[in-house]
């Protein structure tokens, strides 16, 4: 659940952030802390040496130093915090002042390196006391000892405890301030994200019943309207879907409801006295017809269940299209000769299909056009190359005026221009729906137009 | 000729029974797949008609059965699925036919007589019916003694009717033969077709030849049929 919740997420990398600045700063401020201290003990070291320097530079011999250390002490009375210690080049120790034991790395590594005024400051804890010294070499008067090592240290216990106070206020203030960007952040994002939450509050007023609400676009962050949109066209197309689903559950059933009906009272008539042997035939044969449509209109809608599950796959294989034109006119050719209908075909083209899809296709349209199609007039179909690789099948018949209304819904299944005209042998109107959802499945589209009392099928797919 | 039919739902199977009987054939109905499996591996039939959904053992099983035990009996399909899967299933596993519940049984009594005709001996060239005489060689009708002219396609419907005489022929049946048109068109091209073929051969003779049976399709018969 947190990761999936966005809040959480941008509460959390925005508490990383302020943390990793906090601590950066934090760390900082400790560290400079420290180096002030440390810049001012080195002053501090540095002016003691002087003075050290110069009382030593008095001083004839180290035994007068042994003999009278005040003339040291003097100069460095009423400084507590500092240690200072002078040996010879030996390493005898002739002199001390204060409470610091100095580690002999100190003294040792002074004597080994020659005088400077960059000393290496060292930093050591004796007992509960904590130092910063260094050691130097001077020069003196006395020839056993030309050179003298001093040693000073200071006692910077004070500084110490500053320093831990200080961090620990510092750490106190970096903890609560963390805690306080988080919640201040998590605030934020949760009023920032509120558009979201009331995306998400309108969307689940959105039931099968209520397909028709939609989003508000205008009234969502700049962000979201996108989405919105998107999300407004999604339910337009399901709600399209969906209306198309009732509709065609509920003339499903008005489709069956009438031939079963049908055969329901005729039978139930027959049956009601004794009849002829005729009589009983006839009944028979008129039930087979309506046994006929009803599994006829079984399979197509099968079909076209299929179609719409993506069930049917194209068994591929080149189609000559001019072909199978033209094997469908000489099929119709009784028909067509009776109504004294023309039927010509124009182009040739291959593309690639399902012999039986595809010629199912056609048939269809041109079954329907030879149905409407009046006496003396001309059927025509055309087989083009437009574009690079898209092949057009033109099928144009005259025909009555057909409105706009009727046009976009030629293809739905069931459906009658003339809602009075059903049944007969008009077919149960699954034709052009079967048409369409087999070109659709070889990846092609089909539309209709009508002009000038002609009315035109045109289907497209790609060359083979 | 004998035909065992192995089909589970009791309606379809009694009239398949009854249907097939009448048309002259001797049949026997079973309606589990074990005992179909057993009839068809121990007896000997000229057609084997099955169902491929069978309680115990499905039809696919039975014909794998029969097919490993070295028999070539003809074997006609029968099922309410329509995947092409399951048809190509089918044919694979050495099914002849395939039908598609519903069906109509003039189609399967048409089918069963091409499935039992299949490797026989060729028909004449030359066909007679009362004083219809058709030349299949020289392509040349007459009719009592009178030259008629058909069409190419009206030359191979006749064709196909005298060929098959006696038979009702579904009009489906007749547009796969005669067009290659494997499936059922909305209009009622076949009975024109039908009629301008009679208008021909059949209108100004006697005895009228071509016969229409009513829901089921066309049949040729002469008078001793």
């Amino acid at each position: 659940m947190l990761r999936q919740s966005i809040t959480w997420r941008i509460t959390f990398l925005f508490a990383a952030l302020s943390s990793t600045v906090l601590i950066t700063v934090g760390t900082i401020a400790g560290l400079s802390v420290e180096r002030h201290f440390a810049e001012e003990d080195i002053a501090e070291i540095h002016g003691k040496l002087e003075l050290i320097r110069y009382a030593l530079q008095k001083i004839e011999s180290v035994s007068a130093l042994k003999s009278v250390p005040s003339q040291l002490n003097d100069a460095l009375v009423g400084h507590h915090a500092l240690s200072v210690a002078v040996y010879t080049a030996t390493g005898e120790q002739i002199y001390s002042w204060g409470e610091a034991n100095f580690p002999n790395t100190i003294i040792d590594q002074r004597s080994l390196s020659g005088e400077s005024e960059e000393a290496k400051l060292y930093k050591w804890r004796d007992g509960s006391q904590t130092y910063r010294g260094l050691a130097v070499s001077m020069p003196s008067h006395d020839k056993q000892s030309p050179t003298l090592i001093v040693a000073i240290a200071l006692d910077i216990a004070h500084h110490q405890k500053f320093i831990t106070r200080f961090n620990q206020t510092l750490w106190l203030a970096l903890i609560i301030g963390i805690l306080l960007m988080s919640l201040l952040g998590w605030l934020a994002v949760r009023r920032g994200l509120s558009p979201i939450r009331d995306f998400d509050h309108l969307t689940q007023i959105i039931t099968a019943n209520r397909l028709s609400e939609r989003l508000k676009v205008e009234s969502v962050p700049k962000e979201l309207m996108h989405m919105a949109e998107s999300f407004n066209k999604m339910l337009s197309r399901l709600e399209k879907s969906f209306q198309r689903l009732s509709d065609f559950s509920s003339d499903l059933a008005h489709e069956l409801r009438t031939p079963v009906s049908n055969l329901m009272t005729q039978t139930q008539v027959m049956l009601a006295k004794p009849r002829s042997l005729e009589d009983y035939q006839e009944i028979l044969i008129s039930n087979l017809e309506e046994y006929d449509r009803l599994a006829r209109m079984v399979s197509d809608m099968l079909f076209l269940a299929k179609a719409e599950n993506d069930l049917i796959i194209p068994h591929r294989e080149p189609i000559n299209l001019a072909k199978e034109v033209a094997q469908l006119i000489e099929f119709y050719e009784p028909l067509t000769e009776e109504k004294r209908i023309q039927m010509v075909s124009h182009g040739t083209a291959i593309i690639s299909g399902d012999k039986l899809m595809i010629r199912r296709a056609i048939n269809n349209l041109i079954s329907n056009a030879i149905q409407h199609t009046p006496i003396d007039q001309l059927i025509t179909v055309d087989i083009q190359l437009k574009d690079e690789k898209k092949i057009c099948l033109i099928i144009e018949n005259p025909c009555t005026d057909i409105g706009k209304e009727h046009l976009d819904r030629l293809f739905d299944r069931f459906y009658h221009i003339d809602p009075s005209c059903q049944g007969n042998n008009a077919g149960a109107g699954l034709g052009l729906a079967i048409t369409k959802s087999i070109i659709e499945a070889h990846g092609g589209g089909i539309s209709v137009s009508t002009e000038n009392g002609r009315i035109r099928f045109e289907f497209w797919m790609v060359q083979a | 000729m004998r035909i065992l039919i192995v089909e589970d739902e009791p309606k379809t199977g009694k009239y398949l029974k009854q249907g097939l009987s009448e048309a002259g054939f001797v049949t026997d109905l079973v309606r589990d797949g074990l005992d179909g499996k057993h009839l068809a591996l121990t007896e000997a039939y000229d057609l084997i008609i099955l169902d491929v959904m069978l309680p115990n053992v499905n039809g696919w099983e039975i014909i794998q059965t029969i097919r490993r035990a070295g028999k070539n009996t003809p074997v006609l399909f029968l099922t309410a699925r329509d995947g092409i899967d399951d048809r190509v299933k089918g044919l694979e596993l050495g099914a002849d036919d395939y039908l598609i519940k519903p069906f109509a049984f003039s189609e399967l009594l048409a089918r069963v007589r091409t499935l039992l005709r299949r490797g026989k001996v060729r028909d004449p060239d030359i066909v007679q019916v009362a004083d219809l005489v058709l030349d299949l060689q020289r392509r040349k009708l007459t009719r009592g003694g009178k030259r008629i002219e058909l069409t190419g396609k009206e030359f191979a419907l006749l064709e196909l009717l005298l060929r098959r005489r006696g038979e009702v022929l579904p009009r489906s049946l007749i547009a796969s033969q005669i067009w290659d048109m494997n499936f059922d068109s909305d209009t009622n091209v076949i009975e024109v077709a039908v009629r301008r073929l009679r208008a021909k051969m059949d209108d100004h003779f006697e005895p009228k030849l071509i016969r229409t049976v009513r829901g089921m399709g066309y049949v040729l018969m002469g008078l001793d049929d």
